[in-house]
């Protein structure tokens, strides 16, 4: 399997060189498209039931010696980013072929989603930080190209504060490799492990900690840094926002997790409080800003803002039932919002309209649809049965073991917020007077939105298998040591 | 607004900066050099053309597909990692030495073919650049 | 010596810090271009050393790795660049898109004409 690691970044830019050359053979083009994704979901299965019983796999790339080359690392965590990311990608890519029949870039589309899938599996499968940067803006390259079909002046707007806001971040990520290459020398994680550990908490090293997590949480759309968040999801093609939503996010996500646990396990203790403190308000942030919206994909953007809060809380508590919880959430998450924006956009198919108030009386025009939507939305509030609601369970059930009764009480009536737009979203969807006309939908949609829909039931009633894996995945996590020794023993 | 010094100049100019960045091309692995900086350098020479001369001159000149030189140079790159793959590490390099006639022994780094994707890329993505800029100045091929 | 690199990095900072902050679209890329110079160079003083020679082996052989200056910050420093040089060519295309679209690169403008 260690041999196989390298075609997660391979197996995506030699399918986007092939797809770039067959350009003009739409058809062609398309099926090899989805050949590849289905490829990579299935390699991406594999390592994921390879790593399963704790082992860890490196590739050393080039074979050049332990601290200076470039290491591939899947442990579960990893695997299960991977898997996630494959199946999002994937789903989506399926229901590009219908959604963009028409565009004429949609012979672009196809290479430049599988840039974007190498940057976010290479930015998970890495063990170098700076490797990390480099993956990172390969798959920010890909998305400032896929979210512009730059049509009018709102979209051209979007694209100009994303591309600025990220580029200033890609600095900071920039100055932050530099602080700690200066004070440790090193760049690779397992190295870096040991060595800020040697190090201990000072304030620089605390400094260059937070500077990390603030340029994470760009990525992440933590609280003074969510500002791009709501038109980028909103205004970009429907599969490249599912994509935004559902992955993009947790790369930023991931990137935080890994160094909480691996690479700054003591700084973090000491920014604990500010990190809680943000989420706290990004969960308020997100909930209230979706109160005044009447665009389904934006209200969906400012849902993102509040559930990444919610994962982010859960990091900060920086126990193993915290991360637990994160990781069960973000893969939960991943699932549920892809599947309600692509379902936004098959609506947006039916009814020529994302505006809320153009809708109405959906539930007996376009059951099917509006069901998967109802499934998703349900979810999101937090409906027992389904995986939205265990996600915040274990949230809430981490944050009140640590003794956080102030935050988690915050956390836990921001809840309420979540359940009124969520119905009240559902109610202005659904029922109502009908209005405006139905058209139909290609079968590809509807499949790939199912597909994704029914992970949120699936996670939902399967919540106890997920939660085991999660806690194991966080059980890895807590305990660095064969990570770090695997990497300094690769073959 | 031609210059005629600069028009007289950029296409012997062009032919230094081919040998030059050739030079560049096959010294770059002990010593300073590579793909990229070569690339460039090509690249350069190149937009002095457009610069001497106007872009449709620049373009009846130089009409060459960039985005497959582009693509084949990055079909290249990702296959020399590939191969070394298939060696045992991705983007391991291999060395390979010939007898060649009148020249004697040559010794052949993969990662030189590495290297001549990466200069492949450089100028298609430099010369892909320029057409995205220039097409869009001249004033009958804008789109509204 | 590494003061002359200081002050640089400080100056190109506040050189794009002012850029950016202007009115005008080029000003903008140009301002975020000069702040990722400034952190490439941060990188490379990273590794920096009193007077290090280049780390260019001079041939087969063991080698004495003192005297030199670091080789990762510059290894890396030359992906950085390659990355700022592309972002600033889309960002460059991207501001010459609105500034043709809508005949106007001034900032202020064109959110009066989004309204």
């Amino acid at each position: 399997m260690s041999g196989l690691l390298p075609l997660f970044v391979a197996g995506p830019l030699a399918a986007a060189i092939v797809l770039f050359l067959v350009k003009g053979r739409a058809r062609l083009q398309e099926g090899l498209s989805l050949l590849a994704l289905a490829a990579n979901l299935a390699l991406a299965l594999a390592l994921l039931r390879e790593t399963a019983g704790g082992e860890i796999f490196i590739h050393r790339m080039g074979f050049w010696p332990f601290p200076y080359g470039i290491l591939l690392a899947a442990d579960r965590l990893a695997a299960t980013m991977l898997c996630l990311s494959a199946a999002v990608v994937g789903a989506s890519g399926l229901f590009a072929c219908s959604y963009l029949s028409e565009d004429q870039r949609r012979e672009v589309f196809h290479p430049l989603l599988h840039f974007l899938l190498m940057g976010i599996q290479g930015a998970f499968a890495t063990g170098d930080i700076f490797n990390l940067f480099v993956f990172f803006e390969v798959m920010l390259m890909a998305t400032y190209a896929l979210l512009g079909f730059y049509h009018d002046l709102d979209q051209l707007e979007m694209a100009l504060k994303y591309t600025c806001l990220n580029l200033i971040a890609s600095a900071f990520f920039l100055v932050g490799v530099t602080m700690l290459y200066a004070q440790v020398g090193t760049v690779n994680m397992a190295d870096l492990a040991v060595k800020v550990r040697a190090v201990g908490p000072t304030p620089m090293m605390a400094l260059t900690a937070l500077t990390f997590v603030s340029v994470f949480s760009v990525k992440a759309a933590i609280f003074p840094m969510h500002l791009w968040l709501p038109s980028a999801h909103s205004l970009s093609p429907t599969p490249v926002s599912a994509i935004l939503a559902g992955v993009l996010v947790k790369v930023g996500v991931y990137a935080i997790l890994r160094c909480a646990t691996l690479i700054f396990p003591a700084p973090f203790q000491r920014i604990q409080t500010l990190l809680i403190g943000l989420a706290v308000v990004t969960i308020l942030f997100g909930a209230l800003g979706t109160l005044p919206q009447r665009n389904l994909k934006r209200i969906l953007a400012y849902s993102t803002i509040n559930q990444l809060g919610y994962i982010v809380f859960a990091i900060a508590l920086l126990n193993p039932a915290g991360w637990a919880a994160a990781v069960f959430y973000a893969v939960g998450h991943a699932f549920l919002k892809s599947s309600l924006l692509l379902g936004a956009g098959l609506n947006q198919k039916l009814t020529g309209t994302v505006d809320l108030d153009e809708m109405g009386g959906l539930m007996t025009r376009a059951p099917f649809s509006t069901l998967l939507l109802l499934t998703g939305l349900l979810s999101l509030a937090g409906i027992p049965p389904l995986a939205g609601f265990f996600s915040k369970l274990f949230v809430l059930q981490a944050g009140f073991a640590q003794g956080a009764y102030l935050s988690t009480g915050i956390v836990l009536a921001a809840g309420i917020l979540s359940l009124y737009y969520n119905f009240t979203t559902y109610q202005r969807l659904a029922w109502g007077t009908p209005r405006g006309e139905v058209g139909g939908a290609p079968a590809g949609m509807y499949a790939s939105v199912a597909f994704l829909a029914a992970f949120a039931v699936v996670f939902g009633l399967g919540a106890r298998w997920l939660h085991e894996w999660a806690q194991l995945v966080a059980a890895q996590l807590a305990s660095p040591e064969p990570y770090i020794a695997a990497m300094r023993n690769a073959a | 607004m031609r210059s005629l010094i600069l028009s007289a100049i950029a296409p012997i100019v062009l032919h230094l900066t081919l040998v030059f960045s050739l030079f560049l091309l096959l010294y770059g692995h002990n010593q300073p050099g590579g793909g990229f900086i070569a690339g460039l350098m090509t690249a350069v020479g190149l937009v002095l053309q457009w610069v001497a001369f106007d872009a449709r001159e620049g373009w009846r000149r130089f009409n060459w597909p960039w985005d497959k030189i582009f693509s084949w140079g990055l079909a290249l790159a990702a296959g020399v990692g590939l191969f070394g793959l298939l060696k045992g590490a991705f983007l391991k390099s291999s060395l390979y030495e010939f007898d060649l006639p009148f020249v004697g022994r040559v010794e052949l780094l993969s990662a030189f073919l590495f290297d001549v994707g990466v200069y492949m890329v450089v100028v298609g993505v430099v010369m892909m650049i320029l057409t995205l800029i220039c097409e869009r100045r001249s004033p009958r091929r804008r789109r509204q | 010596m590494i003061w002359l690199l200081s002050i640089t990095i400080g100056s190109l900072v506040a050189a794009g810090a002012y850029l950016v902050m202007q009115r005008r679209l080029i000003q903008l890329v140009l301002g975020l271009a000069l702040l990722s110079h400034a952190t490439n160079l941060m990188l490379v003083a990273s590794g920096w050393i009193g007077d290090g020679r280049a780390p260019i082996v001079p041939g087969p052989g063991p080698v004495d790795p003192a005297g030199y200056v670091d080789p990762l910050p510059q290894a890396m420093v030359l992906t950085a660049i390659v990355i700022s040089f592309a972002v600033t060519a889309f960002l460059l295309i991207l501001a010459l898109n609105i500034y043709q679209r809508f005949k106007t690169d001034d900032i202020d403008r064109l959110r009066r004409l989004m309204g």
